[in-house]
């Protein structure tokens, strides 16, 4: 068999047609006339020419990166900034719901260090010359990031990255306890500028908020309750 | 298609970019990717320069020494080693010829 014959074999079995076979074939042979090399020198194997001549549907690009989106409360997030950038996490933006959404290379990612700061006007122009770049802000917070490689060099690379976490949010039980302080708080204080006004007040109102604040705070114990009953399980 | 493209271009050059840039004394990352945007060549981010940096590292072509500053962790300042020269020198060459030669075919389509 000769080479045009394989290729043609291969080509078929690649759905292309006799008459598309016949025209690329004799295409090819003109080619090689005038450039008088030998057939499997000039276009490679007669499988591989072909796949090359005649490719399937195409293959959706392999991923060169893991993403993974997450929250955390204030008295927590950068604490675990740093520890997920530590494996190898890049926030590339925050959303409008305040989670950081974050990729991590699948090959040796950089490891990364973050800063939390009140954003003012200027604030990343400043940071800048230390290797800081924005990632991101959430009301009036800006968050910042830095490779690891900028201090550290290639030591600043994961070999062997952890797999991704399971989490995607992260609430201390701090954060729960200023919730509750504050609905109390709310609750108080709204019944209490009832109760001290100038008596027009309709008792109505000052329960049905206290009341709702009750509820909230009930469901908000419930969530406690059940994520650490979780948390035990695991 | 267009920042694609631009990107795979950069992707190509930007370790040669990177070693043109210290031919004129030492630097460290931020004013690195500093001079490359000033040049043209857009922001370059800090996840795009420190792998670049670290491979240049790794090969031998660049030296690092950390040095402490008065305030952050300290910055690694990168030179130029001999190797890291004559690597420049010699692919830069190749570099030119292809640029030569993709001029000059896209001059045969009125592209100038």
């Amino acid at each position: 068999m000769t080479y045009f014959d394989d290729l043609a074999t291969h080509l078929a079995a690649r759905g292309r047609t006799p008459g598309e076979i016949t025209g690329t074939i004799g295409e090819l042979t003109a080619y090689l006339a005038e450039s008088g090399a030998a057939p499997e020198e000039e276009f490679g194997p007669p499988a591989e020419f072909a796949a090359a001549l005649a490719p399937g549907p195409a293959a959706p690009p392999a991923a060169s990166a893991e993403t993974w989106t997450w929250t955390a409360d204030a008295f927590q997030d950068r604490a675990r900034l740093n520890e997920h950038g530590d494996q190898g996490w890049e926030v590339e933006r925050v959303d409008r719901l305040g989670r950081f959404v974050s990729r991590r290379s699948l090959d040796r990612p950089l490891r990364w260090e973050y800063r939390r700061e009140i954003h003012v006007p200027g604030l990343a122009a400043r940071l800048a010359p230390d290797g800081w770049e924005p990632c991101g802000t959430w009301m009036h917070l800006e968050y910042f990031k830095r490779p690891k490689a900028a201090s550290e060099g290639p030591a600043g690379e994961l070999a062997d990255p952890p797999a991704a976490p399971s989490r995607h949010a992260y609430y201390g039980r701090r954060f729960w306890t200023f919730i509750a302080c504050y609905l109390a708080f709310l609750a108080a204080a709204t019944t209490a500028w009832f109760l001290l006004g100038d008596g027009k007040g309709n008792g109505f109102i000052p329960g049905a908020l206290t009341g709702a604040t009750l509820a909230a705070l009930a469901v908000l114990i419930q969530q406690l309750v059940t994520t650490r009953g979780r948390a035990r399980r695991r | 298609m267009p920042a694609d493209r631009r990107a795979s271009w950069l992707k190509g050059v930007l370790d040669l970019l990177v070693l043109a840039g210290l031919t004129e004394g030492e630097n460290y990352g931020y004013e690195i990717a500093k001079s490359l945007a000033e040049a043209g060549l857009g922001e370059i981010k800090g996840g795009t320069l420190y792998p670049v940096l670290n491979r240049l590292e790794e090969a031998g072509l660049v030296t690092a020494e950390f040095r402490a500053t008065e305030r952050g962790p300290g910055r690694r300042y990168y030179s130029l080693t001999p190797q890291g020269r004559a690597t420049l020198a010699e692919q830069g060459a190749m570099w030119l010829t292809f640029d030569a030669s993709v001029r000059s075919l896209l001059a045969r389509g009125d592209v100038r």
